[in-house]
């Protein structure tokens, strides 16, 4: 086998293995392309920031209104949705 | 006896490699420990997808109860949620599982899953979790009982099954006060388990006999019997992700997967012990269809007499960035490479079926060439073997000395 025809042939090898790793990184650390977050939505994976998370309480009427919790405080206390 | 002669005392023969080898070892350490630093997920902000009418969540002994509030401003009961974990084919996965007071099930979440991604996206598309959906916490939720496995993705079909029944039963048992059918105990010995003995027994035989047309005859027939069965039946041969999820420490249970056990365990413990390599040239499904197509046309090992070192360095570099990523990103799948899934069972990115492609192409050129040049296993084999030959040295000097 002539030698160009063999470096011609694991050159393509190599640029598809990097280009299928590359695409495996940019999808794991950006949420999209072929990493695994995009398999069910960014939010998975991710760790949410309080500050994205807090979310409104719903007050029956005549009562105070809304107030916001971090979830990162989530535990043993309400979590408003 | 300076240090730096002591460092050569140590390294032996073969200082550059050992020295790189030694490297290697540090930095996939680095990144083990990068990815184990971050990888904890964070269930709370999942509750709610599991349990959509919940306006108050509470977290109590591990268990999620979802509360809404009525026009009165009294809170009503609206589910509880609890997270249940079972092995997969990469590692851990975690399912949050919302249910409702009269224990049926009424929503599914993954919060955290180590699986191929173009295997497991195939769960979402074939809407595998919309099936547990209305089902009763009672309910055997297994694959093959009530639950249907998608094809191409078995194992995290599995795995997922698995990991929502025990959270089910988690919340049936601590809140709802219901009986669950006990979780079943079974040893997964079965036709697969049986051929990789049977490989193992051939390889052990055969790199015992002296008889070449045994050898050969041997070696023909567990390449055979390695590509029908570990191959094009099962779709199970080594790959790089078997070796992250070990270096993860993402062992799954060994009753359930037996032949992850045997597989990676056997060939590790053979190429520690013997010093030879079981599996490549014995019985590895994608080394026999290489070997098969260079039997068409005579191809031979192609070796450039320059250029092998430096190739093989480039195929031990692609090797070590891959386990480094896939440590470091927790994904064991995601950075396995190798084109097996697209030939055996016919699943993989365009890239991957480019690349199959190719080296199919390739092997009809040159005897084995994936496994020469790209292979991230053969690397992984070399280290082990280089280690093993390491500690022989070492061994032998200090008798020498005594």
């Amino acid at each position: 086998m002539k030698r160009s025809l063999f470096l011609l042939w694991l050159g393509l090898c190599l640029v598809l293995i990097l280009a299928a790793v590359g695409q495996s990184v940019w999808g794991i650390t950006t949420g999209q392309g072929d990493g695994s977050t995009q398999v069910l939505g960014a939010q998975i994976n991710q760790t949410p920031t309080a500050t994205t998370t807090a979310i409104a309480t719903l007050s029956p009427l005549g009562t105070p209104g809304p107030t916001f919790t971090p979830v990162a405080t989530l535990s043993n206390t309400y979590l408003d949705q | 006896m300076t240090i730096s002669g002591r460092v050569k005392a140590l390294l032996g023969r073969h200082a550059t490699d050992r020295l790189l080898a030694v490297a290697a070892v540090l930095v996939l350490l680095a990144a083990w420990f990068y990815g184990w630093a971050n990888s904890t997920e964070d269930v709370a902000p999942l509750v709610g997808s599991v349990l959509p009418d919940a306006s108050q969540i509470e977290q109590v002994n591990g268990i999620y109860a979802g509360y809404r509030l009525d026009v009165e401003g009294n809170r009503r009961l609206v589910g509880y949620a609890g997270v249940g974990e079972a092995s997969g084919y990469g590692g851990p996965v975690r399912m949050l599982v919302g249910v409702n007071p009269e224990g049926t099930i009424i929503g599914v979440q993954v919060v955290e899953q180590r699986e191929t991604p173009g295997f497991f996206r195939l769960l979402p598309q074939t809407g595998y979790f919309d099936e547990f959906l209305a089902r009763s916490v009672s309910a055997p939720l297994a694959v093959g009982k009530d639950i249907d496995a998608v094809s191409g993705a078995t194992l995290s079909s599995e795995g997922v099954a698995e990991a929502v029944r025990r959270a089910a039963s988690q919340v049936a048992t601590d809140q709802l006060g219901m009986a669950v059918p006990p979780e079943p105990f079974h040893v997964g010995f079965g036709f697969p388990e049986l051929t990789l003995l049977g490989l193992y027994a051939a390889g052990f035989f055969g790199h015992q006999t002296r008889n070449k047309t045994w050898k050969k005859w041997l070696r023909r027939a567990s390449l055979l019997v390695g590509a029908l069965v570990l191959g094009f039946l099962y779709n199970k041969p080594w790959t790089l992700a078997n070796v992250i999820s070990l270096l993860s420490a993402y062992w799954p249970d060994w009753h359930t997967h037996l032949y992850w056990y045997l597989l990676v365990g056997g060939i590790v413990l053979v190429t520690t012990a013997q010093g030879k390599n079981p599996y490549c040239s014995w019985f590895c499904p994608f080394g026999a269809v290489q070997e098969g197509l260079a039997r068409l046309t005579d191809a031979k090992l192609y070796r450039p007499r320059r250029l092998h070192r430096p190739l093989k360095w480039i195929q031990r570099g692609l090797a070590f960035a891959a386990i480094a990523l896939g440590l470091a990103l927790r994904q064991p799948g995601a950075f396995s490479y190798e084109p097996f899934g697209a030939l055996f069972d016919l699943q993989g990115g365009s890239l991957v079926f480019l690349l199959l492609a190719l080296v199919l192409f390739g092997s009809l050129l040159v005897y084995r060439p994936f496994c020469s040049y790209l292979c991230p296993l053969d690397p992984v084999v070399e280290l082990i073997g280089e280690g093993r030959r390491w500690g022989k040295d070492l061994r032998r000097r200090r008798t020498d000395e005594a």
